[in-house]
């Protein structure tokens, strides 16, 4: 291999090794080696589906004809979701906390912050993107949910699911756990409004027009409807979903995201 | 060789600026064995996890021309308390690019005599456990120089002098940068000799006249020192 080649494939190579070995070992202290170990990473998600779907089931027996009048299943519409809110709010929670509980690897050189973000984040979509495909999987094949009805748009709308919380969980996480006044308001009020503004429990097209406008400038929105536009079809007649506006808040965040946590893993809280 | 030079280093702490390193220069050639001998406070632990590139020097530069480990403590720092030092052992030679196997495995447990206990999560270990855990993980790593944080002072005589082979006999040309505020075990490894005090680091030309000034500095009382 010639020297330029190697100067440039070397570093990657190494990048992969380190993002390897952190997935490892946050898989081994989140787990443990014992029994089943590393399938809770998507065990653990999956059961918090499953839990969900109870819940919904029970509570809403009684307004349950609005889904069947909307031909639409209710679990599925519970699971896509859940799953998608649950990606969100996880990349915030992880990332706010992956500098403090590595603190002690920060002793090694190669090890930077965006290595300690990188591995969590990567982790955190592994196993919510195996659990909604497992369960989709075995729920449509048991037919107790209908068919996906366009896979191609779900799957890019999962894909910009990520995107965004890499994007949101960068730029939230460290200033999270950077600020104990954000960190309280995270806990107590934004973590719940995420239910709200997530997209990921109500139809565009339920609310009244003057709602609809406000609600579509949150970009999460426009992707939860994508989702489930993947998912059911087009159910309604105007879809309430934009891909450039998509991707233009994905790349925003992406790159305060970025900014921020090379800002705060520079300035780490100083021990004497 | 590693070259330090005219390293600075500032804190920020709720009570204004605290300069941990002043202009600190010295350089580390292959097969060195330094000693830095320093009170508490002195500026030790900074100078040693910038030497390792762990932090980031306020001003100065480093040049490393060969590879360094990580500040090996007794406590232990830069192991993960929840993982077993077998899984310590994996994660650390991965992140450092080097290869797992079972050879070197055993060659861990006859090194730090752990037996069952390499299985079991390292926030149970003991101070001296610990120690030999990191040193013997970073021997195998390989590095060209190690820089030792007062872990070769726990422990027994028998964990001394098997250390003191693996670090002189078995490797002659390696580097070793050993920090200590007890001068007994730099006199044990050392053949040149800095004293670090308020962030300065003293050079002398010979090791009897270090002892000397660190005598010195640890009896009179803080003020009197510039």
């Amino acid at each position: 291999m010639s020297s330029k080649i190697k100067g440039f494939v070397d570093p990657l190579r190494i990048q992969y090794q380190i993002l390897k070995a952190l997935v490892i070992r946050e898989v081994l202290t989140r787990w443990g080696r014992k029994n089943i170990a590393f399938l809770w990473f998507f065990l653990e998600p999956t059961m918090m589906v499953i839990g969900n779907e109870l819940f919904w089931l029970i509570k809403t027996t009684k307004s349950i004809d609005v889904y069947t009048q909307l031909n639409i299943s209710l679990t599925a519409f519970v699971l896509i979701g859940y799953l998608s809110l649950m990606l969100v709010r996880n990349s915030i929670n992880l990332l706010s906390q992956a500098i403090r509980s590595n603190s002690a690897l920060l002793q090694h050189r190669s090890l930077k912050p965006l290595d300690f973000y990188f591995s969590r984040f990567i982790l955190e979509v592994a196993g919510a993107s195996t659990s909604l495909i497992i369960l989709l999987f075995f729920l449509i094949s048991l037919t107790i949910i209908p068919p996906i009805k366009n896979p191609p748009l779900m799957l890019l709308a999962w894909y910009f699911f990520i995107w965004l919380s890499l994007g949101v969980g960068l730029t939230l996480g460290p200033l999270i756990a950077r600020s104990e006044a954000l960190s309280a308001l995270w806990r107590s009020t934004l973590v719940h409004l995420l239910f709200l503004i997530n997209g990921s429990f109500f139809f565009v097209a339920w609310l009244p027009d003057q709602y609809q406008k406000i609600v579509l400038w949150i970009p999460m929105v426009h992707i939860s409807e994508m989702l489930k536009n993947g998912y059911y079809g087009q159910i309604y007649q105007s879809s309430y979903y934009s891909i450039p506006y998509i991707i233009t808040w994905c790349i925003l965040l992406t790159f305060s995201g970025l900014l921020i946590a090379r800002y705060f893993g520079k300035h780490l809280p100083e021990r004497i | 060789m590693i070259k330090i030079n005219d390293i600075s280093k500032t804190y920020h702490t709720r009570s204004g600026r605290h300069l941990a390193l002043n202009n600190v220069s010295f350089t580390v050639n292959s097969g060195d064995k330094i000693g830095i001998l320093g009170r508490n406070g002195a500026g030790k632990s900074t100078l040693m996890k910038i030497i390792s590139g762990a932090e980031k020097a306020t001003s100065g530069t480093i040049t490393r021309g060969m590879s360094v480990s990580w500040p090996i403590s007794i406590g232990g720092g830069g192991l993960h308390g929840s993982l077993s030092g077998v899984d310590n052992y994996k994660f650390l030679t991965r992140i450092y690019d080097g290869r797992v196997d079972k050879e070197k495995l055993t060659l861990l447990k006859e090194m730090t005599e752990l037996g069952k206990y390499l299985h079991e999560p390292i926030a149970t270990y003991s101070s001296g456990m610990r120690a030999r855990l990191s040193l013997a993980i970073s021997l195998l790593i390989d590095f060209d120089c190690y820089i030792i944080d007062e872990a070769l002072s726990v422990g027994d005589n028998r964990f001394q002098e098997k250390y003191n082979d693996y670090l002189h006999i078995k490797n002659d040309k390696k580097s070793i940068i050993l920090v200590s505020h007890i001068d007994s075990h730099i006199k044990q490894h050392c053949d040149r000799i800095y004293v670090l005090e308020r962030g300065i680091l003293s050079p002398f030309d010979e090791p009897r006249l270090a002892f000397k000034f660190y005598e010195k500095i640890k009896s009179v009382s803080n003020l009197n020192i510039i």
